[in-house]
């Protein structure tokens, strides 16, 4: 599942029904999540598995907020990937990670129209 | 839907907290209605933007004052620049510094070891939190985040804060009393009030004790003749040899005052030597006042000092009246004392009859002629004592 539209509605009630405030942590997300998975390739690239799983555990739990499921659970077969010291096909997943992204953005958009609810 | 109003609990910083929780977009309580807790300030450590910003708004929405730090360092940073803070949200996961060695950080500063932390963490982190908990955090957060468990969590991390920190202002307020009292008041009966039967204690009641007035003779005239300086150094001088005493025989100072001494024994903890220990200090005191007799001397100071001594039933509780109370013995037994000090001729220590045949095998006295007392029909069997035996 690209999104899962409950965690936004449970967002949205989180927040006291502000639909302008999930917009605001929406957008931050969005904004975030490619400086993440550039961190995740450039970390791969120079075997950096420290650094690789902390991008990729910031993106995991960013991605299950607002609902991000099978990005999120991408994300952290990367991150055990690496604490187990596996760069192994890192690269590939990353590279998938960042299709399942655009997804997720569009997603969201689809989203915003309806003020984040289902 | 009820507003979240402010409660009459004890704001920790400067923040003005009402604010938050007034005006036209008042916040709504989220989840099952409950007491309004009383607003706090939380700061929140996380490496995501994105969690500060969602908890931050969230705990705004409950009426808090949410501050942020990004990571371990700028958190700790936060708490060392002296910002009060309540509540301690923490990511285990963080770059640099993480929740690990933040929360060990905290632990080990005193002035932090007491705020309250909360882990945030994915339900897969759990074996960290565990560790966390077992290094003093109180509880965790599962991300994604639940409202109405963060709003639980707060809640009780808050109220918890509140009561250890108002335990800890009324245990600093007891210290700081006891310390005062023992300024002010004799260390026996300082630890007596401060003591659970201190009440029972205070109220009165009735036992043997054996009084001490002791005095310096030629004092009055040297008040009148003296330089204010040269009178309070010799009263320095006099009240430290007896303060030490004092304290060393374990006596309850009723009153010091000037060169007037006025100690009892025996209450409020019981002594079985008394008697003895009444002699033996005042003994002692009388050699230590012979050593400054000498300097004195050499000053042109010349003051004798004389000592009267009785022992027997007297009634002991709290004298006076609110807002100036003193620990005082009440009884013929105490005029008594006070009536053979004031016969007393200087270097004389002067035991009634009862008192010395209580204490004969061990002291050395002699019988003075019989004395007429003020207040007292017949005339007074008086010893002095010359020294210890033994």
């Amino acid at each position: 599942m690209t999104l899962d539209p409950t965690a936004l509605a449970d967002m949205l009630a989180m927040v006291g029904d502000d639909p302008e405030f999930v917009s605001e942590i929406v957008d931050t997300y969005l904004a975030d999540a490619p400086d993440q998975l550039g961190g995740m390739a450039a970390a791969a690239a120079a075997g950096d598995l420290v650094t690789l799983g902390r991008h990729a555990h910031t993106l995991k739990g960013n991605s299950r907020n607002v609902g991000a499921v099978a990005l999120a659970e991408i994300a952290r077969e990367v991150e055990e990937a690496s604490r187990s010291g596996q760069i192994g096909d890192a690269p590939d997943r990353i590279a998938s990670a960042a299709v399942e992204f655009e997804r997720v953005r569009a997603a969201l958009e689809a989203a915003r129209q309806t003020g984040w609810r289902p | 839907m009820t507003n979240v109003t402010s409660s009459d609990g004890v704001p920790t910083g400067e923040a003005a907290p009402t604010a938050l929780v007034t005006g036209g977009d008042a916040p709504r309580a989220i989840g099952p209605t409950h007491e309004a807790v009383a607003p706090g300030r939380v700061l929140v450590v996380d490496d995501s933007r994105m969690n500060r910003l969602t908890l931050l708004r969230m705990l705004e929405r409950l009426g808090h004052e949410a501050i942020e730090a990004a990571d371990g360092a700028e958190a700790l940073a936060v708490l060392a620049s002296g910002v009060a803070v309540d509540l301690v949200l923490l990511d285990l996961v963080m770059p640099e510094v993480d929740g690990f060695e933040t929360l060990a950080a905290m632990k080990a500063d005193p002035r932090l070891a007491t705020i309250p932390v909360l882990m945030i963490s994915a339900v897969d982190e759990l074996d960290g939190v565990v560790r966390c908990i077992e290094m003093g955090a109180v509880d965790y957060l599962p991300r994604p985040f639940k409202p109405t468990l963060l709003e639980a969590r707060v809640r009780t991390s808050l109220a918890d804060k509140r009561l250890r920190d108002d335990n800890a202002r009324l245990l600093a307020t007891v210290e700081r009393q006891r310390t005062e009292l023992a300024r002010f008041l004799s260390p026996r009966v300082a630890q007596l009030v401060s003591s659970p039967e201190g009440e029972a204690l205070l109220a009165g009641h009735r036992g043997e004790l054996t009084v001490v007035f002791a005095d310096l003779r030629g004092f009055t005239s040297f008040c009148e003749t003296a330089d204010p300086e040269e009178i309070v150094r010799v009263v320095r001088e006099y009240h430290a040899v007896v303060g030490h005493r004092v304290t060393e025989y374990e006596a309850t100072l009723e009153h010091y005052a000037g060169d007037g001494v006025h100690c009892f024994f025996n209450d409020p903890v019981p002594q079985e030597d008394h008697r003895l220990r009444a002699v033996r200090m005042t003994v002692a005191l009388r050699d230590d006042v012979l050593a400054l007799q000498g300097d004195w001397a050499r000053r042109g100071v010349r003051l004798g000092f004389g000592v009267g001594i009785s022992v027997g039933q007297a009634t002991t509780g709290r004298i006076g009246f609110e807002g100036r109370y003193a620990y005082a013995a009440l009884g013929a037994v105490v005029n008594l004392a006070a009536r053979l000090s004031g016969e007393a001729l200087p270097g004389q220590i002067l035991l009634t009859d009862e008192l010395h045949a209580a204490v004969e095998h061990h002291v050395e006295a002699t019988r003075i002629p019989d004395l007429a007392l003020k207040g007292i029909d017949h005339p007074v069997v008086a010893w002095n004592v010359a020294g210890l035996r033994g």
